[in-house]
């Protein structure tokens, strides 16, 4: 029997993501403690700059994952969108946006049709589609770095705002407002998780399939194409090598803050959080003084680590604990029969 | 909505609110339905009964639009349906006999999925006082409706499903198995919610193997066998007896004659079960099973018979007991261990566990005994071809086949190959969940035919099935087990299969009534 | 009696006229037999239409270019035909294979190449134990050591160029019979000794059931874990190995050889027909897949298009190849 008394703590989003959030601190308080002065605005200004991209980027990555599936061709449309925008975009950047999001709209209706009508699992597609837009990446920028001479929409992008934030990070928690309304208030937001949760079942309860996976694969793409498109306005570069171990870091992030691979679980507070937590933990190590391959090093035994946790071991034995504490509570309160 | 006109006499012919015409549904080779009419009076509760395979379930994957019939129409209150397209559920609503419940949305999102009331915008507060007020009737007011349904028990989650169904407030609800996991308590709050449905104007179809609940709330009963619907009765002109005898098709008497049983003998123990259980699934059991005996055991969905066989088969890690084969005690923590002590399983879904689609005949065959056909890593083919071709002739399986996939061959011979390759290693316990699920009389009388001659060899065979001509057929006993616990240990020779099926329905009997 | 009375359908169709055409297009090997097909009809066509396309420089180019892909495609194919889909560090292991390559070169190529083979099989075993028995998802599980092998090694070669002090011609040039490039006749070799572990091995066996069908795998009491480990075991040297070959080419170790191994091999292997889903295809057919690629590399080379233009093309070939194997098979995830 389950009684209403265990209201706050039986919500098991709630718990780990209070979990997640008191890990994150615990990580900002160490690296405050090797490297003195970590926490200055000017760090916690970086720190929002990598959000703005990771965290969009993570946020479509990880809506992928709650639906079951997995875009690998996040990283790969980063690079392309933000070739595309500086090709295209010339004076008016936003135009160049625009094309690289309507762009990543299309690719993702791709990787969500293919999918869906042809029963592939999305892993397959998004390696096919990954590698057309690496190839896509070198061709448009004839292999070389792309840049543009419009300095201002750079600045425009990046001009702290109260300190710490910017456009381009505020625009990044704005994108995790919207996931959040549509997980929570819209009944797309419901199939999705359904979709993810007991795929088989989902249709007979009434989830609608198509729909939801046409909406994760739109976002994920478009959300990367974005985040691409506004680095390389703000960097005023763009290259094929830009987001190269991107996919890498989101899937950490994603793993990290409460997304399960097999789908169903995790939202984008819990997102945001692990966002936050890579992020952390890599300009924490930059700050000590590691090169990148040590941060390279360190995210690939993160998201080992992570994916391991993840893996059917662990769950198995999770859920072992769990047999084992409800059969307790069984003997507890007399059986039913 | 069409009015039929009033005949001449003046009498009123009932609308019907569903119209089934001439459905057929075929799978391949395999007929799943032929030819059924099938109609429902407005306001009426109707059951469905009728054994696994009857036809039941294609009938209600039709009738809500997930499988497109091969023939026939249905019409839904004057509105014809599109095959193959999902029924709207504002016409027919089924609460299926898995559940369809998400784990990880809250019991109010799984009670209001699929509801297209809803539309896109979906805030939770506008719908959340009538989803409580429903849980609260049905007996879930202990629930909260924000929490994830993963943490509910599955009794509560089939409640949150039958909730789901009620409101939607179809035309037609069908309910599928609804009270496997349920208590009498809470059936008799479903029974009342069925109840109201029907005062409220829907028409509920109840599919039920559980015959008392059938007499209980039905106002007519329609009886399915082999893909065909025989009859359609009103429930207060119709007895047990009838009922069993037109769902199994023969006079339970004479089929007597027409197995073999061996006379009870004394049998030295081959397998010994002390204290078995699955925790929260059966309750601790006691069994001796002799060399060469078959027996069955049985018992309805939900009461843990098959578990017992899946438990002895290495696929309840979590088990309590022992398991002694042969004087030795053995455990069977996962399927390996349990080959290792000669303990083979034939599992229910061939398709998905039993048998390699894709691989030939022959493949399949040798696949757990890869180890006896292999010499310094190398496969023997010459020797594994001879196992192959020895163990097809004992299941009368055709030898030209042996290097055709099993994808290609019918479902009977799909069966003997999974059994064969359980049996290609020798075992001391043959396992079978569902022996001849979906199987044609040759092929199931081969089976048969070949098991029992396997057990006059010294193997213990041990099914579980749900088909009681089955049990007369093949086994040598009988034990039943009625809501987790047995409730009788019958020898076959001696039992009526009316006994068993009241075993199986009714539970523990008195103490005079039962059997040696 | 009753085997006749069977209402099953048969695997040939009735019609007997042309028992070869039959076995060329049964839906299983149609894929595989097509990519070998249209490569044998590429050449032709190139033969015709090209200048100097059968020429010895031509062929060697062609040559070259498969053999590293192909002994990674068909590591890669064990993998695939698992039912874990792909490897995605095989192009780091290789790199960091050219950087052990050149560092240890002076140690003569015999030992140089086997400190290669021990650690591509370090590299496999570690995934094999990460995937097989911890039940991580193989895809992430190999991007992630993907990482950790990388970072390792740039923390290793800062970044550098390393040049092997010794000779690795045998290697790098060496031919057999004055004719075929040794690491053609390596490529060979390895190909055919892994189609004979897998069609005549317990092991190959099993590996092809696992993949076709994990539960009845499983059930069937297979030693599912030990398979897989062993299979990307396999997989690893094998991707160390083509390292090698690309660092005996360059006649240097640096990280950037190798890239875009990972996608070559996925590529070959999908073209030629290994299914997604495993259980189905067999390590020629991989092998097939390269070389087709290499022959269309080539084509489109000698035609003067754009290496950028090759990779997009690569990457429409495989999903191309997904879809019409959906088509064929009806694959389900």
């Amino acid at each position: 029997m389950t009684s209403r008394k265990n209201g706050l703590m039986r919500r098991l989003g709630g718990a780990s993501l209070l979990v997640r959030a008191g890990l994150l601190v615990v990580i900002l308080g160490v690296f405050s403690v090797l490297s003195p002065n970590f926490i200055n605005g000017y760090n916690v200004y970086a720190l929002m700059q990598t959000f703005a991209l990771l965290g969009m980027v993570t946020l479509g990555l990880s809506l992928t994952m709650i639906a079951g599936e997995f875009d690998l061709s996040v990283g790969s449309m980063v690079a392309v969108a933000g070739l595309i925008t500086l090709k295209l975009g010339g004076s008016s950047m936003i135009v160049g946006t625009l094309c690289a999001v309507g762009f990543g709209v299309i690719v993702g209706l791709v990787n969500a049709a293919i999918s869906s009508w042809l029963r592939v699992s999305s892993l397959v597609v998004t390696v096919g589609t990954m590698m057309t837009l690496s190839g896509l990446a070198y061709w448009i920028g004839g292999g070389q770095v792309v840049s543009t001479d419009n300095i201002d929409a750079g600045m425009f992008l990046d001009d702290p705002i109260l300190g710490i934030f910017s456009a381009r990070s505020l625009l990044a928690f704005a994108a995790f407002a919207a996931v959040f309304c549509l997980m929570r208030f819209t009944r797309g937001g419901r199939d999705i998780v359904a979709t993810g949760s007991r795929r088989q079942v989902a249709a007979a309860a009434g989830a609608r399939l198509g729909i939801s996976l046409a909406i994760v694969f739109v976002i994920s793409a478009g959300l990367s194409a974005l985040a691409g498109s506004l680095i390389a306005i703000s960097l005023t570069t763009a290259s094929p090598e830009l987001g190269a171990n991107l996919m890498l870091q989101a899937a950490s992030a994603a793993i990290i803050g409460g997304v399960a691979l097999s789908g169903g679980v995790g939202g984008p507070i819990g997102v945001m959080i692990g966002v936050f937590i890579l992020a952390t933990l890599n300009n924490g190590l930059s700050a000590m003084g590691a090169n990148a391959s040590a941060v390279l090093f360190a995210n690939g035994l993160v998201l080992l680590a992570v994916v391991i946790l993840d893996g059917r071991l662990a769950r198995a034995l999770l859920e072992r604990l769990r047999e084992h504490r409800a059969r307790q509570h069984l003997a507890a309160a007399a059986p039913a029969h | 909505m069409a009015a039929s006109p009033a005949t001449d006499t003046g009498a009123e012919t009932p609308r019907r609110i569903l119209d089934v015409k001439g459905l057929r549904k075929a799978y391949g080779g395999i007929i799943a339905l032929k030819k059924v009419d099938f109609e429902l009076e407005p306001g009426e509760v109707h059951g469905l009964c009728g054994e696994n395979g009857a036809g039941k379930s294609t009938l209600v994957k039709i009738l809500g639009g997930l499988v497109a019939p091969t023939e026939g129409g249905i019409v839904v209150d004057g509105t014809a349906l599109t095959p193959g397209h999902r029924t709207d559920p504002r016409l027919i609503s089924i609460v299926h006999q898995e559940l369809s419940i998400i784990p990880d949305l809250s019991v109010l999102d799984n009670v209001l999925m699929g509801d297209d009331r809803v539309g896109e915008l979906f805030l939770r507060g506008r719908y959340a006082a009538e989803v409580r007020q429903q849980l609260d009737t049905i007996g879930l007011g202990h629930v909260d409706i924000d929490q994830p349904a993963r943490e509910l028990t599955l009794a509560e989650q089939q409640l949150v499903e039958i909730t789901r169904g009620v409101m939607r407030g179809a035309r037609i609800l069908i309910l599928d198995e609804p009270t496997a996991t349920l208590s009498d308590n809470e059936i008799q709050r479903v029974f009342a919610a069925v109840r109201r449905l029907r005062d409220k104007g829907s028409t509920i179809v109840f599919i039920s193997h559980r015959l008392p609940e059938v007499f209980d709330l039905t106002d007519r009963v329609t009886v399915f066998r082999n893909g065909e619907k025989i009859s359609t009765t009103r429930t207060a002109d119709l007895t047990t007896d009838e009922l069993v005898r037109a769902m199994i098709g023969r006079e339970v008497a004479a089929r007597e004659q027409v197995a073999h049983h061996t006379e009870d003998v004394e049998r030295p123990t081959r397998v010994r079960l002390k204290d078995f259980s699955v925790p929260g699934r059966f309750a601790p059991l006691d069994l001796k099973i002799g060399k060469g005996e078959i027996v069955a055991v049985v018992g309805q969905l939900g009461s843990g018979a098959d578990l017992v066989v899946e438990a002895l088969a290495g696929l309840r890690r979590g088990y309590v007991g022992a398991i002694e084969v042969d004087g030795v005690d053995v455990e069977a923590r996962s399927t390996t261990q349990a080959i290792g002590h000669g303990i083979a399983y034939v599992p229910e879904d061939r398709a998905g566990k039993g048998v390699f689609l894709d691989a030939t005949v022959e493949t399949n065959i040798t696949t757990s005994v890869l180890d006896r056909v292999t010499r310094f890593g190398f496969l023997q083919f010459g020797k594994a071809s001879e196992r192959a071709r020895h163990l097809a002739s004992l299941f009368t399986i055709d030898p030209k086949r042996l290097p055709s996939e099993v994808s290609h061959l019918s479902g009977g011979n799909q069966q003997k190959v999974a059994i064969a390759k359980a049996v290609a290693l020798d075992p001391r316990v043959l396992l079978l969940n569902e022996p001849t699920r979906g199987v044609d009389i040759g092929a199931r009388t081969e089976i048969y035919r070949q098991l029992q001659a396997l057990a006059k060899t010294g193997m213990v065979v041990v099914f579980f099935t749900t088909d009681i001509e089955e049990v007369h057929e093949l086994a040598d006993r009988v034990v039943t087990i009625f809501r987790g616990a047995v409730v009788a240990d019958r020898s076959c020779a001696h039992a009526s299969m009316d006994d068993v099926l009241t075993d199986i329905i009714h539970g523990p009997r008195d103490n005079q009534e039962r059997a040696a | 009696m009753i085997a006749m009375t069977q209402k099953a359908t048969t695997a040939m169709p009735a019609n007997p006229s042309s028992p070869l055409l039959q076995r060329f297009m049964r839906p299983d090997r149609l894929q595989a037999n097509a990519v070998k097909l249209v490569t044998v009809l590429l050449l032709l066509w190139g033969w015709a239409t090209i200048d100097n396309f059968l020429s010895t420089a031509n062929v060697n180019a062609i040559l070259y270019s498969v053999a590293a892909v192909g002994i990674a495609a068909v590591g890669m194919a064990f993998i695939t035909l698992s039912g874990n889909l792909f490897m995605l560090s095989m192009g780091a292991t290789a790199a960091v294979s050219t950087i052990i390559f050149a560092t240890t070169l002076h140690l003569g190529l015999p030992a140089t190449l086997a400190l290669v083979v021990i650690f591509g099989a370090i590299v496999g075993l570690l995934q094999g134990v990460v995937v097989g028995w911890a039940g991580a998802n193989p895809i992430i599980a190999t991007i992630a050591i993907a990482s950790i092998v990388t970072g390792a090694g740039a923390l290793y070669s800062g970044g550098l160029t390393i040049v092997g002090q010794g000779d690795a011609s045998w290697l790098g040039v060496g031919t057999f019979a004055g004719l075929v490039p040794n690491q053609v006749v390596l490529f060979l070799a390895i190909a055919v000794l892994a189609e004979i572990i897998v069609e005549r091995t317990r092991f190959g066996r099993e590996l092809r059931l696992i993949g076709m069908n994990p539960s009845a795998a499983s059930v069937a009491g297979l030693r599912v874990q030990r398979t897989l480990t062993i299979a990307f075991l396999v997989a690893g040297t094998a991707a160390a190995v083509a390292g090698a070959l690309f660092a005996s080419q360059a006649a240097q170790g640096n990280l950037r050889l190798g890239g875009g191994l990972d996608f070559d091999a996925i590529a070959a292997v999908l073209v030629g027909g290994v299914a997604i889903k495993g259980g189905r295809g067999r390590m020629m057919d991989a092998a097939f897949g390269a070389l087709f690629l290499a022959v269309v590399s080539n084509i489109l080379l000698v035609k003067g298009l754009a290496f950028e233009v090759q990779l997009a093309v690569k990457g429409l070939v495989v999903v191309a190849a997904v879809i019409l194997g959906a088509l064929i098979g009806g694959i389900k995830r």
